[in-house]
């Protein structure tokens, strides 16, 4: 098997049967057509018409055209619910609830007091530091099949329902160091399995309580090459060597974006057009809508390492969107915290949660809301976190040996430093 | 008779007769789709595929009709709409490198090749890696069935781009993958359409 067949292979159960999509985007894309077929009706009659038109007549027509186009307009926005998963965030000119701009600037306050800036991008020698607690439901197979079976033996996208298959949430801990190369270490320890039934944990004991992949020792030997860089292949805990890939690695480096709430706005914004496919339902729209700005605001924030003026600002930009909600909940190790929230989207709601008070980001997490609704979760209760990312400590260190607050606390030891 | 319209002629005659574009979405919507989806999953990708046809439409007074196929100039409007969703694309394949699975798309374990599966992992972690101009190559390449000159036109560089490129990504995959130099190979890798 070469790379080209490999990657041939690769995903390939995403090739499902067109119709459907084909059907729902046909429609969007006829009523773009019709409306052009009007305007060009409407041209050739212009072009064809001898001597001016009485006004109310031209008035009628250019209102007729106005509510066509408008029309077509809502109709490619449903498609856009249907095909791309529903949006939350109302666009438009709606007024935001007060508490929700309250509580988001508030967090930007919360930001700004945290201390100096320092932006967390590592220099040379340094890595990123970022632990976190992760639950996911999984199912596994054990005994593991061998690597000719027409089965895999993970699944983290619903349960699995076979004699040898058993599910659970799956609780790990993960500790990464990324120097900007792409170079460093990774750490996975597993925590004790939460099943959803006293028969289900029995019956896994009972067959010797395999854990799951990539703890099970089975795995590890059947993949072998996924785990060539590991430096330690423990069944409760793995730890791996990143080798990077050079200068394909790029670290999210947000230390050039501006401070100011509506410049900041505004430069992830022009990201996005520069990108390219900014809103392609409306080429001459000159701004993203609120569920798309909120979304490249959060990925600033939850991918790149802001400054805590950079954190305000994107707190305070948040703020001033209409038509965000935010609403108080805990994450999974009960820290209370708010969260913006979108979707649901195959039946599953993607939650941001965050400390209003310090602006430190808690978690992240996908919550099922409607399990009939979903791809793999059926026999799930609503209301199941199906994956959650707590974010528990993060900082630059000196070698993938160092903790975060192991280096804050020899930063503070260091001779001429406020703690020494 | 319209459907024996080269796609130069119907996208011509759309301009002024706009619904002849449907023989356009009709030829080419299903491939359009099986890109994205590979790329990006099904719900990104099917809106990816909407907008696709949506600036292909709003777009086709630009299209040159002497090009006659259609097939590049849309896979290059694709792969613009699909840079859109690069950093999620990113994300999910470093959630496969890292965790070693999938949020499968049907959660249909039948599907699955364990062949394939034994180097996923690896191939994730080297894809999420990849520049994004050398995945675009090689995604063209590989899931639109697009030959070297039509990924050229698609992207809208020179031939000799889209080589290096495709050399460099290939390279990368097979030293991820711990896979044979690629003398070993066939000298044009494209693959047999569909």
């Amino acid at each position: 098997m070469d790379e080209l067949t490999l990657l041939q292979s690769f995903r390939a159960e995403r090739d499902t049967d067109p119709a459907p999509a084909r059907q729902a985007v046909w429609r969007a894309l006829e009523a773009r057509i019709e409306a052009a077929a009007e305007e060009s009706r409407a041209f050739g009659e212009r072009v064809a018409a001898t001597g001016p038109r009485p006004a109310a007549v031209r008035r009628r027509r250019g209102l007729g055209t106005v509510r066509r186009r408008r029309l077509v307009a809502f109709a490619a926005a449903v498609l856009a619910v249907i095909v791309g998963g529903a949006l939350v965030l109302e666009s438009g000119p709606t007024a935001q609830p007060a508490s929700a701009a309250e509580i988001l600037h508030e967090a930007a306050d919360a930001a700004t007091a945290a201390g100096a800036p320092a932006a967390l991008i590592p220099g040379p020698g340094q890595f990123y530091y970022r632990k976190e607690a992760r639950l996911n439901v999984t199912g596994w197979t054990s005994p593991v099949p061998g690597p000719h079976a027409d089965a895999p033996v993970e699944t983290s996208g619903g349960t699995s329902d076979g004699p040898d298959d058993y599910n659970a949430i799956v609780p790990t801990t993960v500790t990464m160091w990324t120097a900007t190369d792409g170079s460093g270490r990774v750490r996975e320890e597993i925590g004790p399995l939460r099943f959803w039934s006293q028969a289900e944990e029995a019956r896994w004991k009972k067959a010797g309580s395999p854990l799951p992949p990539p703890f099970n020792p089975e795995y590890q030997q059947l993949y072998k090459s996924a785990f060539r860089n590991a430096t330690e292949l423990g069944p409760e805990a793995l730890d791996y060597k990143l080798d990077g890939f050079g200068s394909s690695f790029h670290f999210p480096d947000t230390s050039k974006l501006p401070t100011d709430p509506k410049a900041l706005r505004q430069a992830v914004e022009a990201n996005a057009i520069e990108v390219g496919g900014f809103n392609l339902l409306y080429p001459k729209a000159t701004h993203l809508d609120v569920e798309q700005t909120a979304a490249e605001l959060l990925n600033v924030l939850f991918e790149g390492t802001p400054t805590p003026r950079l954190q305000a600002a994107i707190f305070d930009a948040l703020a001033e969107l209409p038509g965000i909600e935010v609403t108080a909940t805990t994450d999974s190790l009960g820290r209370e915290g708010d969260a913006i929230a979108f979707g649901p989207e195959d039946g599953v709601r993607r939650e941001y949660l965050f400390d209003p008070a310090t602006s430190t980001l808690l978690a992240e997490r996908g919550v099922l809301v409607d399990p009939a609704a979903s791809r793999g979760y059926r026999k799930l209760p609503a209301g199941t976190a199906i994956g959650e990312r707590d974010f528990l400590e993060s900082g630059v260190v000196g070698s993938t040996a160092e903790t975060a607050g192991e280096a804050a606390a020899r930063a503070a030891a260091k001779p001429g430093s406020e703690a020494s | 008779m319209n459907a024996n319209r080269t796609d130069g002629e119907a996208i011509a005659a759309s301009l002024s007769e706009p619904r002849a574009f449907g023989v356009v979405f009709e030829r080419h919507f299903d491939p359009i789709l099986r890109y994205l989806r590979r790329r990006l999953g099904d719900g990104p990708g099917e809106e990816a595929a909407a907008q696709t046809f949506f600036v292909a439409f709003d777009r086709r007074a630009s299209f040159d009709p002497e090009r006659g196929d259609a097939r590049p100039w849309l896979f290059g409007i694709a792969t613009n709409v699909a840079r859109r969703h690069r950093r999620g694309e990113v994300r999910e394949l470093r959630a496969i490198a890292a965790l070693g699975s999938e949020t499968s798309a049907t959660g249909d374990r039948a599907e699955a090749k364990v062949d394939a599966e034994r180097l996923r992992v690896p191939l994730a972690r080297c894809l999420a890696e990849l520049p994004a101009e050398e995945a675009d190559v090689l995604y063209l390449l590989v899931w639109a069935e697009l030959d070297q000159p039509e990924i050229a036109r698609a992207l809208e560089v020179p031939l000799g781009t889209v080589k290096s490129r495709l050399s460099r990504a290939r390279a990368r995959l097979r030293e991820a993958l711990d896979l044979p130099h690629a003398d070993a190979f066939p000298a044009d890798p494209t693959p047999t359409r569909r």
